[in-house]
């Protein structure tokens, strides 16, 4: 089964198109990246998939139902964003208690455990935490409730380096143990790589591609090498990106559908041929320009 | 494989409801906070019966619990609207909710803050006479109406509390309206005082406004006020809820 | 709390809760968290425990009315006082309670004067047929009953001492009797029925006093600041 399912799916705020006829399927048991730019509509989706917000237009399901204002899916679902609304009267250790009330799957164990190790002290009030500690604790909050669908969106704001890796070890090892459906959406994409197991690419609301991981790395390769060869060899392609790297040089990526013979000769002319990171990848296909900000420097 | 959770509307109500409890406690203490100002209001009398002769001044001073239970009035109406605001919408959707479960766990905490608030709204009048009891000694404190007897603390309680109940699901559809759209937060006050403004010149108006206000106030029957203060509660609170089902959270 | 004060007060107290609520959803949580959990507990258990200790308090402390007999007796005493008075018999009312002073005069001239620059007092002089330099002066007063309770204890008296050929009347300073009633609940009274029919309060005072006195008949007044009635009265002056 789909854990989500949407089919052209449209929010619009006015004439503008936060999500603009989406379509995917997220299978069920999966953790899958949502990456985009800012303002490329991945927190809409995210809180419409939440049942947060409504469609204008198109389909979506969670779990085979209408996720808006739905009580089953709300009790499947947690969203852990920047912006979590607790209470100011209650302690940490008190919301841990309050959420295993709400969640079948809770395992407070752990969920204690992890503030612990974190740190948190579990008789202060939510309020007084740094940003970075406020994320943790949200994360906590989200992993541990097990839910079939856990929706992370930007929720390491703040945190530092060392806490950031641990959440992402957390997350796969509590993931390995209780699979769930898991939506991870950051900027940091070259941290989270290795734990993501699919990655959704959009922009302006619009899905880019949907794929694995694995895919994605190979989807694309980069040519560096001078100018007026490296036009010749894009002439025929379609170009991802293209700069200049100064001295006639340039830097120009492509899909990777170069054969045997064109990688020799290639070589021969002096044109070095090197993989492309996902999260590289992802920022060149996701940008407006071609040419990248050394232009906007280059013209001025 | 994660199996599906299976929830009941019921089960969600009560965990919200008693989630409620907890995170907004200190509501209770501005109810504290507001009825001790209320009292100390009270402390110069509600009303009064002056008489000079040569240098000699008698007067009465009349007390009553006016104050506090019209503080306490607005005060619930302040937290029903308090209640419809962002950030307890939001407050709700962090854990398991939907718009119903989340009405009807307000709708919940509503008459449990009615309660507490008609109970010691009628309470503060005996914390009056003990006030005035031990800073006089008793001489000079007119017998009358003194000692409350459970009778009348309980009829007071059950009258000031469908009274707040009335007026607090009131405040709670004000609130849901003016989330629907901020236009009402002119629409509103402005009928309010549009109203009580016509009624002061044009004696039709104010018969129709008297006679609304009548019903209610001039019902001297417990059961029958009982009811009709349960019938208006539930219409209003049910428009509420309706308006408010398809409204989005969390923005 | 005077009736026009009220709008007022309350259009201001409304719009103070409403800005409260749109603006103050932060402040009231964040009221919350502060430790005062005590304090709230401290508050309800003392509202709790009002009723009871109230029901505890000895209502022989309290001010109880009068009874309807002794009411119409001293509003009879407070009536006829002065017109009795105004005959020249004023002992001969019921009800009424004297201070006598006996003062001996040197000399023909009186002055009466006054303690207070804005003397009250409604005082009658009485001319004696004998001429023994004795003057009488007599403080009638009935009981003071405010609003069917007896104050009387707390009217403080008047003085009369003569000092050379000046008659000083001293009245007392300025001061307050108060009482404090309770009203009803009204939210109660609604379906109990009103108490002010069951059990009818008057807001009203019942209260005489008068300064009679008694001079020998060639003495003559100077000055004083009272203005003294002469009685008795002659049945042409008794307009």
């Amino acid at each position: 089964m789909n854990a989500v399912e949407c089919r052209d799916l449209i929010k619009a705020y006015g004439k503008l198109k936060a999500v603009n006829e989406l379509s995917f399927d997220l299978e069920e048991n999966k953790i899958t990246g949502l990456i985009g730019r800012n303002g490329a509509g991945k927190t809409t989706l995210l809180k419409i998939i939440a049942g947060f917000l409504q469609k204008t237009a198109g389909e979506v399901k969670v779990f085979a139902e209408n996720p808006f204002n739905n009580l089953t899916v709300s009790a499947n679902t947690v969203f852990v964003d920047d912006n979590m609304a607790f209470p100011q009267s209650l302690r940490l250790g008190e919301l841990l208690d309050e959420a295993a009330g709400f969640y079948g799957n809770w395992n407070m164990g752990l969920a204690k455990g992890a503030l612990d190790y974190f740190s948190l002290n579990p008789r202060h009030y939510y309020h007084q935490l740094s940003k970075g500690m406020k994320s943790t604790f949200n994360v906590v909050v989200g992993l541990f409730a097990r839910c079939s669908l856990t929706i992370f969106d930007e929720p390491t704001a703040g945190m530092d380096a060392g806490a950031r890796k641990d959440f992402y070890r957390a997350l796969l090892k509590d993931y390995l143990r209780h699979p769930r459906t898991i939506i991870l959406s950051s900027h940091l994409l070259n941290e989270i790589e290795d734990i993501l197991e699919d990655i959704l690419l959009i922009t302006e609301g619009k899905k880019l591609l949907h794929m694995p991981v694995p895919n994605l790395r190979e989807y694309a390769l980069g040519l560096r090498g001078k100018s007026y060869i490296l036009e010749d060899m894009a002439n025929s392609r379609e170009i991802i990106h293209i700069s200049n790297v100064g001295d006639g040089y340039a830097y120009l990526v492509v899909k990777n559908d170069i054969t045997e013979q064109e990688r020799y000769k290639a070589r021969l002319v002096g044109v070095d041929i090197t993989a492309v990171t996902a999260a590289d990848l992802c920022v060149y296909l996701t940008s407006g320009k071609k040419g990248g900000i050394d232009d906007v420097f280059n013209k001025n | 494989m994660m199996s599906l959770t299976k929830i009941r509307l019921f089960y969600v109500t009560k965990k919200q409801y008693k989630y409620k409890l907890m995170a907004y406690s200190g509501l209770f203490w501005t109810l504290a906070a507001v009825q001790t100002i209320a009292i100390l209001l009270s402390l110069g009398g509600t009303g009064g019966w002056n008489m000079g002769r040569g240098t000699i001044l008698f007067s009465i001073k009349t007390l009553s619990n006016e104050i506090i239970v019209l503080l306490t009035f607005l005060w619930a109406f302040a937290v029903s609207v308090i209640l419809t605001t962002k950030s307890y919408r939001d407050g709700d959707a962090v854990f398991v909710s939907n718009r119903l479960s989340s009405n009807l766990a307000n709708g919940a905490f509503l008459i449990t803050y009615c309660l507490i608030g008609g109970l010691s709204a009628v309470l503060g009048g005996a914390v009056l006479r003990l006030i005035f009891f031990f800073s006089t000694g008793g001489l000079g404190i007119v017998s009358q109406n003194f000692f409350l007897s459970p009778t009348e603390l309980a009829a007071g309680f059950a009258v000031t509390t469908l009274y707040l109940l009335l007026i607090s699901t009131a405040g709670y559809l004000c609130g849901i309206l003016v989330q629907c759209s901020k236009v009402f937060v002119v629409i509103l006050p402005s009928l309010f005082f549009g109203v009580l403004i016509l009624a002061g010149r044009d004696a039709g108006i104010r018969e129709m406004l008297l006679q609304a206000i009548n019903f209610l106030v001039h019902e001297s029957s417990f059961i029958m006020l009982t009811l009709k203060a349960i019938l208006i509660t539930a219409v209003v609170f049910g428009i509420a809820l309706l308006i408010s089902n398809r409204t989005e959270v969390r923005k | 709390m005077s009736i026009t004060f009220a709008p007022l007060f309350l259009l201001i107290l409304i719009i103070a809760l409403i800005c409260l609520a749109v603006y103050g959803a932060k402040l009231v949580i964040y009221i919350g968290r502060i430790k005062l959990g005590w304090l709230l507990t401290g508050y309800f258990a003392l509202l709790i425990c009002s009723p009871v200790v109230l029901w505890l308090l000895p209502p022989e402390r309290l001010s109880h009315p009068v009874d309807a007999t002794s009411l119409r007796k001293a509003e009879a005493a407070a009536q006829n006082l002065f017109p009795v008075a105004l005959t020249g018999r004023p002992q001969s009312v019921n009800g009424v309670r004297t201070l006598e002073w006996q003062f001996r005069l040197d000399g023909e001239s009186l002055k009466v004067e006054s303690s207070r620059p804005n003397p009250f007092l409604n005082v009658m002089v009485e001319k004696t047929e004998e001429n023994d330099g004795i003057i009488e002066a007599t403080y009638f007063f009935t009981g003071a009953i405010l609003g069917m309770i007896d104050v009387s204890a707390q009217v403080r008296k008047v003085e009369v001492t003569l000092t050379e050929n000046t008659l000083i009347i001293t009245e007392p300073e300025h001061y307050k009797i108060e009482l404090i009633k309770f009203s009803q609940d009204f939210m109660a009274a609604q379906i109990l029925g009103e108490d002010a029919v069951r059990r009818p309060f008057v807001f009203d005072l019942i209260w005489e006093q008068l300064l009679y006195l008694r001079i020998p008949q060639g003495v003559q007044l100077q000055k004083s600041d009272y203005y003294l009635l002469s009685v008795p009265l002659e049945k042409e002056d008794a307009r």
